[in-house]
């Protein structure tokens, strides 16, 4: 899915969904977006499964 | 229904007695209806439509013409769209005659409603900044203009037209040709009736102001619309000064999530002296003038002053 930045206020970045309606972003979410400026927002499978391996190996360590 | 005040000159503490009765109207029966037409007489309105944390403004001369500044969110259409079936003549087709039509600047929460705007109206003259912004909701804007056979007239400072033989407004605001933010491009508009003048400044920034302030322009008025919902990037203390306002409307939402109005600019407008509005409170607010005073009515009748 892709954003729209329409504007900043306080710490939020203010977006536009592809429906057009507004939702409110944390500004740390674009660190260095400007107005105007699309952001995609996609889930990463690839890097989940990177995540699980990572935790599994780390709790077959600490797990009795 | 309204007890309509006329602002009297007093020292400050019979003012604030005064305010304090003055802002007793009585509340509407259902919340949320909109105020009743504006009278009849010969008034000058403007009416800050209650679009929450957003701004539309309708003015209105006694001769019946009218101008819009701004229309809210995208969601607000309904709401701006009673105020102008209400209290603006139609044309043939029913479709409400606007003279002028101003979107300060391109951001949603000026124009989202504007494109439905556009399609339903009547449009003497549609005025815009030359700033683009790259949302669906400006999109729409310009495909509404495209396909009503409108153009654009690019909004700067300078512009000047008469809505009626009374009724005077000049553009004060945008003074450069480009900004880092959409906000100082906003369009300052500054409406004169006879001998009362209110200033409306969109989202302009303290840049803007800056600018106007050099240019050396007159932006006294005795009614301002604060700039930016109040926020404290706006309404520097030297702009204010040279506006010295007798009121000021804060348009905002109420529990808005970006603490606006600001406590600077709040405290800002206390120093002064002005009888501050805001929209969260208030609902919607007009204020009239017969062109020597001002006459004020809101929707709710919650706490007009702070």
């Amino acid at each position: 899915m892709k954003v729209i930045i329409d504007r900043f206020e306080g710490e939020y970045a203010l977006v536009e969904l592809e429906n057009r309606e507004i939702a409110a972003l944390s500004r740390q979410l674009v660190p260095g977006a400007k107005e105007g400026d699309v952001i995609e927002i996609r889930i990463d499978p690839a890097a989940r499964r990177k995540r699980e391996a990572e935790i599994d190996q780390l709790m077959g360590e600490v797990f009795e | 229904m309204f007890r309509r005040k006329p602002l009297s000159v007093l020292p400050v503490l019979l003012a604030v007695i005064a305010l304090i009765i003055g802002i007793q109207v009585k509340p509407l029966q259902k919340t949320g209806a909109p105020l009743p037409s504006p009278s009849p007489r010969a008034r000058l309105s403007v009416t800050f439509i209650d679009v929450g944390q957003a701004d539309s403004i309708l003015v209105r001369t006694p001769t019946g013409h009218a101008m819009l500044i701004d229309a809210g969110n995208r969601e607000d259409f309904e709401v701006i769209e009673r105020y102008l079936t209400a209290s603006v003549p139609s044309d043939s087709a029913g479709r409400p005659k606007l003279d002028v039509v101003i979107g300060t600047h391109p951001h949603e929460d000026h124009i989202g409603s504007m494109a439905q705007i556009v399609a339903s109206s009547a449009i003497g003259r549609l005025c815009l900044p030359k700033a683009a912004a790259n949302t669906r909701t400006f999109e729409d804007l310009l495909l509404a203009v495209k396909a009503a056979n409108l153009k654009v007239t690019p909004a700067k400072a300078g512009i000047a037209f008469a809505l009626d033989a009374d009724t005077r407004v000049e553009f004060l605001a945008p003074n450069s040709a480009h900004y880092e933010e959409l906000n100082n491009y906003s369009v300052v508009a500054k409406v004169t009736y006879k001998k009362i003048s209110f200033l409306l400044t969109g989202d302009a920034e303290s840049l803007s102001e800056e600018e106007m302030l050099e240019r050396g322009y007159d932006l006294r008025a005795d009614v301002l619309k604060v700039g930016h919902h109040g926020s404290s990037s706006s309404t520097g203390a030297h702009f204010l000064s040279q506006v010295a306002p007798k009121a000021a409307v804060i348009s905002v939402g109420k529990g808005n999530s970006y603490r606006h109005p600001s406590r600077t600019t709040l405290k800002r407008l206390k120093d002064q002296g002005t009888r501050v509005y805001r929209t969260d409170r208030s609902g919607t607010i007009r204020i009239e003038t017969d062109g020597t005073r001002l006459f004020y009515q809101v929707e709710k009748g919650a706490s007009g002053g702070s």
